[in-house]
């Protein structure tokens, strides 16, 4: 756990009056005392926002899954009774999905379930950003991180703006000394002058440009404010990287993780991950994080499974394959349970880090038995919203999931009325 | 036979194959696969029965249709020639290579270093020379200074020549003076010219043909411009120029904008809808090789077809995958872009036409005249593939209402002559729907499933807003023809935007008549308008 000091109801400190009086320059974990301690809620309202979103890519089985009833009153199910302690603290929707996603074959959407590009991975396609990397480009600078992809294989569901994946880091222990283990001071010296380098190339550009603009006509020279502006970010964003690679790390009193050498082991190595997440964001070295949990086709170490998760996920409606679904998801919701706990039990002025921290979590198939990406299992905990309902749509005609991603983002302070295939910027019922 | 890269995550199709039956072909396919990927090779249209089953499911011996057979599969590989390849001595010239020592060399990506006997003398001349081709022109006095003092600062502070090299040559290519063009207000000079001249006709640097006649200043006279115009567009780089102005000109670049429903047009394949752009791009290099008039692209007695696009056509007796010129019989309705099949798919979404895109398009693209946006609030035409009623009875309201009717009746007309093409720019005298009526059997599809039924009649006749009527597509370009100045100004407008990067002002507009007629009077040719604008001050100034 991070050595906080326990909360002291006197005058709250300033982060800059912190950073005069350590003398050195910290990456600053949002330490309890730093939140005044009077006007906690309005304090709260000011602390980063951050989103998580984890994908489960062989499906959720509906049934299990998705309340007979809607609104507040739904009769739980068992996958949400595994929960119950955090009922109010998220939403289960149904009749969400992205529109034609029929793609090369029947798991290709899950390289679109954040991005909503159209037939993935038939002749042409390309993808498009994930809804991470949109607000990374805008806030990514703000930490250490601009954003974590993590993942249970190489594959992640973060896609850049030219749709190129960034490939998943798996090995809990590499991301733990990413985040908490200050490199070798050669390495540090390293980045350092390649960043100098960088800017040292950028100033030299600049003034290239700058004679550049007194040779051409004033047509030209709006084009070239393009050129300036491009320079400009470039070189405050090497500013902002060198002063994050001369900080010391955060530290936390936590045992890095031991990684799981069995493959096969996809919850316990699921968890691990999940419980890297609060740390993460409590030590603000990011605020956004996308993890894919990838289904494999091998036996999990779970007592009464036998047979291979992707086989069955393709259960045919035979009874027995049912039952031993269940087993593998519930194992899988209990581990989604205990990150909601983790999330809550951790505090920032005054109030849960769940509060600050929008959750998805989901799939990319609606019902994995037929490849089917309509009516997608879809939760969202956490991040300040009224939770405590099921929110259906129409499961015929489904209303996209991007609608919620916009409202997501706009959530993260992201000003922008559309994202992907939304044709609306909230969806109905959630406030 | 279809030949694709594979990552397992997404495939690209390399190429496509007409195996004839019962004939054995050996097929050569030139790519480059990158890290992890694998050819796939995939049987079109066999390989399936009756029913729907596929080789895959049910395994070649149950198969009781005609299949694929793979005799062998041979693959050679890497295909670079030489080593230390030319790109090293075009960048490094004589610098000596040594073989690192195994042994202690722990990146094993490297196996040889770059090792100067004078680092700094050699990192001077590598990056003069790289900087100058890079912008294109000599440099100036000190200009390469500067980028030759990044380097040796870093070999100042240790770094290995490669790593030192890196920077000065990443300042290079992030310098406005390769990435922008310098192009000063007036007659453009010499160097100026050359790059104009190459990023039109060839979409990259000027050659050092290009360069040695900046250099001696005879490149902008009139004779040494017309033959490096010949040479540039003899050459095979003049393929980008096709690609790249036919690619924004008709949008080709939009071609996968949308996907056909597959209901209503199961036979859009791949195969399709790869054949539709190299159809046009094939069309425009035919044109410009042969300098036939531009009245050609509304219409042409020949067609550039392979077997694929053929079979869409109802064109009989083309076979095999590679694109060529065929002749059309008179009355085709085929002939010029305007009924290819790209330029249809483009016009139009994945479900239904509209005469009001399709002709907002034609006015647009072939006539230089695009309509004004509509007023804001009014409301657009549902599609209704129900079949209940078709988009003419939706658009005669339109044409009742005279606001409306100022606009409309100008940009409906060619809308309506192209009703007679589908989505995917196929023929039809009767709409697709998805409820009732007589379901469609289609022969080219290789889902043998029938989902799409005949819906109403096709009404492609109308009138133009000068009152002159057309009965038929064919109908409808002899009226286009009737004013040919009108096509060659459209095409001249978009070649110099093209070609100079700038949009024709409000003066510029008599040079452009002038070019198309200058252009008219000598033949009306496509490469005839291309010498004409190289030579015209619109593109030789700033």
């Amino acid at each position: 756990m991070i050595p906080i000091p326990p909360s002291v109801t006197r005058a709250p400190i300033s982060r800059r009056a912190f950073l005069r009086g350590t003398g050195v320059a910290l990456a600053l974990p949002f330490l309890d005392a730093m939140w005044s301690q009077r006007a906690g809620a309005a304090a709260a309202s000011t602390a980063p926002k951050r989103m998580v979103a984890i994908c489960t890519s062989l499906g959720i089985y509906g049934p299990a899954l998705f309340p007979k009833e809607t609104g507040r009153e739904y009769i739980s199910t068992p996958y949400l009774d595994l929960m119950k302690e955090h009922r109010n603290d998220f939403t289960v929707f149904s009749g969400l999905s992205h529109p034609d996603q029929a793609g090369a074959d029947g798991h290709s959407s899950e390289m679109t379930w954040l991005t909503s590009a159209r037939h993935p991975g038939l002749g042409g396609f390309r993808n498009t950003m994930s809804v991470d990397q949109f607000v990374a480009e805008k806030i990514g600078v703000e930490t250490r991180y601009p954003s974590l992809s993590l993942g249970t294989s190489y594959t992640s569901q973060s896609h850049t703006r030219s749709g190129v994946m960034i490939p998943a880091e798996a090995m809990p222990s590499k991301v733990f000394a990413k985040l908490f283990i200050d490199g070798q001071p050669w390495e540090v010296e390293q980045q350092m002058s390649k960043l100098r380098e960088g800017r040292s190339i950028m100033d030299t550009v600049n003034e290239e440009a700058k004679r550049f603009s007194a040779r051409v006509g004033a047509a030209d020279r709006d084009k070239l404010d393009e050129y300036f502006t491009s320079v400009r970010e470039m070189e405050q964003r090497l500013l902002k990287t060198e002063e994050w690679a001369k900080k010391p790390k955060p530290k936390v009193d936590v045992q890095p993780p031991q990684d799981i050498k069995e493959e096969s082991d996809l919850i316990g190595r699921m968890q691990l991950i999940f419980e890297l997440v609060p740390l993460a964001l409590q030590t603000d070295s990011t605020r956004l994080i996308t993890i894919l949990v990838q289904g494999r086709g091998d036996v999990p170490p779970i007592n009464g499974v036998s047979m291979d998760h992707h086989n069955l996920s393709h259960h045919g409606q035979d009874p027995e394959k049912i039952k031993q679904l269940e087993l593998i998801e519930t194992a899988q919701m209990g581990a989604l349970n205990k990150l909601f706990t983790a999330l809550k039990q951790k505090s920032e002025g005054g109030s849960p880090l769940l509060n600050n921290t929008m959750v998805l979590f989901g799939s990319n198939l609606g019902n994995a038995n037929s490849h089917d990406w309509h009516n997608l299992p879809v939760l969202l905990a956490g991040g300040g919203f009224q939770h405590g309902q099921h929110l259906a749509f129409d499961a015929k005609d489904n209303t996209p999931l991007c609608n919620l991603f916009v409202q997501m983002l706009q959530k993260m302070n992201v000003e922008t009325d559309r994202f992907g295939t939304s044709t609306a910027a909230s969806v109905q019922g959630l406030a | 036979m279809r030949v694709y890269r594979d990552n397992y995550r997404e495939k690209q199709m390399v190429g496509w194959y007409d195996i004839p039956p019962d004939q054995a072909r050996v097929v050569e396919v030139t790519t480059q696969l990158s890290t992890n990927e694998h050819l796939r090779i995939e049987p079109t249209y066999t390989g399936v029965d009756e029913k729907g089953q596929t080789v895959y499911n049910i395994g070649p011996q149950n198969l009781k249709a005609p299949g694929l057979a793979l005799m062998w599969v041979e693959m050679e590989g890497p295909l670079q020639p030489e080593w230390p390849p030319a790109s090293l001595h075009n960048l490094f010239g004589d610098t000596p290579l040594t073989k690192l020592d195994e042994k202690k060399n722990r990146d094993k990506r490297l196996a040889y270093e770059l090792t100067p006997e004078d680092p700094k003398a050699a990192a001077k001349m590598a990056l003069e020379s790289f900087a100058a081709r890079a912008f294109r022109r000599p440099l100036e006095p000190v200009e390469a200074d500067r980028f030759v003092q990044l380097t040796n600062d870093a070999l100042d502070h240790g770094r290995k020549f490669v790593e030192a090299m890196r920077i000065g040559l990443r300042a290079i290519l992030t310098a406005p003076q390769f990435l922008l063009f310098e192009e000063r207000p007036g007659k453009l000079d010499d160097y100026a010219l050359a790059s104009r001249l190459s990023y039109f006709l060839w979409s990259t640097m000027p050659d050092e043909e290009l360069l040695n006649l900046a250099a001696n200043h005879t490149l902008s006279q009139p004779k040494v411009l017309h033959a490096q115009v010949e040479r540039m567009l003899n050459d095979p780089r003049s393929k980008a120029f096709v690609r790249n102005f036919a690619g924004q000109w008709l949008d080709l670049r939009n071609i996968d904008a949308t996907s056909p429903d597959k209901r209503l047009y199961p036979e859009a394949d791949e195969l399709l809808i790869n054949s539709m752009v190299q159809e046009t791009e094939s069309f425009f290099s035919a044109v410009l090789k042969e300098n036939l008039p531009v009245t050609d692209f509304v219409q042409s007695d020949f067609a550039m077809l392979n077997s694929r696009l053929a079979m869409h056509y109802g064109v009989p007796g083309v076979e095999g995958e590679e694109i060529r010129k065929v002749a059309l019989p008179a009355d085709s309705v085929r002939g010029g872009v305007l009924t290819q099949a790209s330029v249809l798919k483009v016009t139009a979404n994945g479900t239904t036409t509209s005469p009001v895109r399709r002709g907002a398009w034609v006015m647009k693209k072939l006539l230089g005249d695009p309509p004004p946006p509509p007023p804001p609030g009014v409301g657009s035409i549902e599609p209704d593939t129900r079949g209940a009623t078709t988009v003419r009875e939706q658009l005669a309201k339109h044409r009742n209402s005279e606001t409306c009717a100022s606009c409309h009746s100008h940009i409906d007309p060619p809308g309506f002559a192209l009703e007679c093409f589908d989505v995917i720019g196929g023929f039809r005298d009767r709409y697709r729907i998805q409820e009732k009526g007589e379901l469609i059997t289609l022969k080219n599809s290789g889902d043998r499933r029938q989902y799409a039924h005949l819906g109403p009649p096709v009404q492609c006749d109308g009138e133009l807003a000068d009152g002159r009527a057309f009965a038929s597509i064919q109908d409808f370009k002899k009226l286009l023809l009737t004013n040919p100045n009108q096509l060659v100004e459209a095409l001249a407008g978009n070649l110099v935007t093209y070609s100079t990067g700038a949009g024709i002002g409000f003066a510029d507009r008599f040079t452009v008549v002038e070019i198309a007629a200058n252009t008219q009077k000598a033949g009306g040719g496509l490469r005839t308008l291309i010498h004409q604008i190289v030579q015209s001050p619109l593109f030789q100034n700033k």
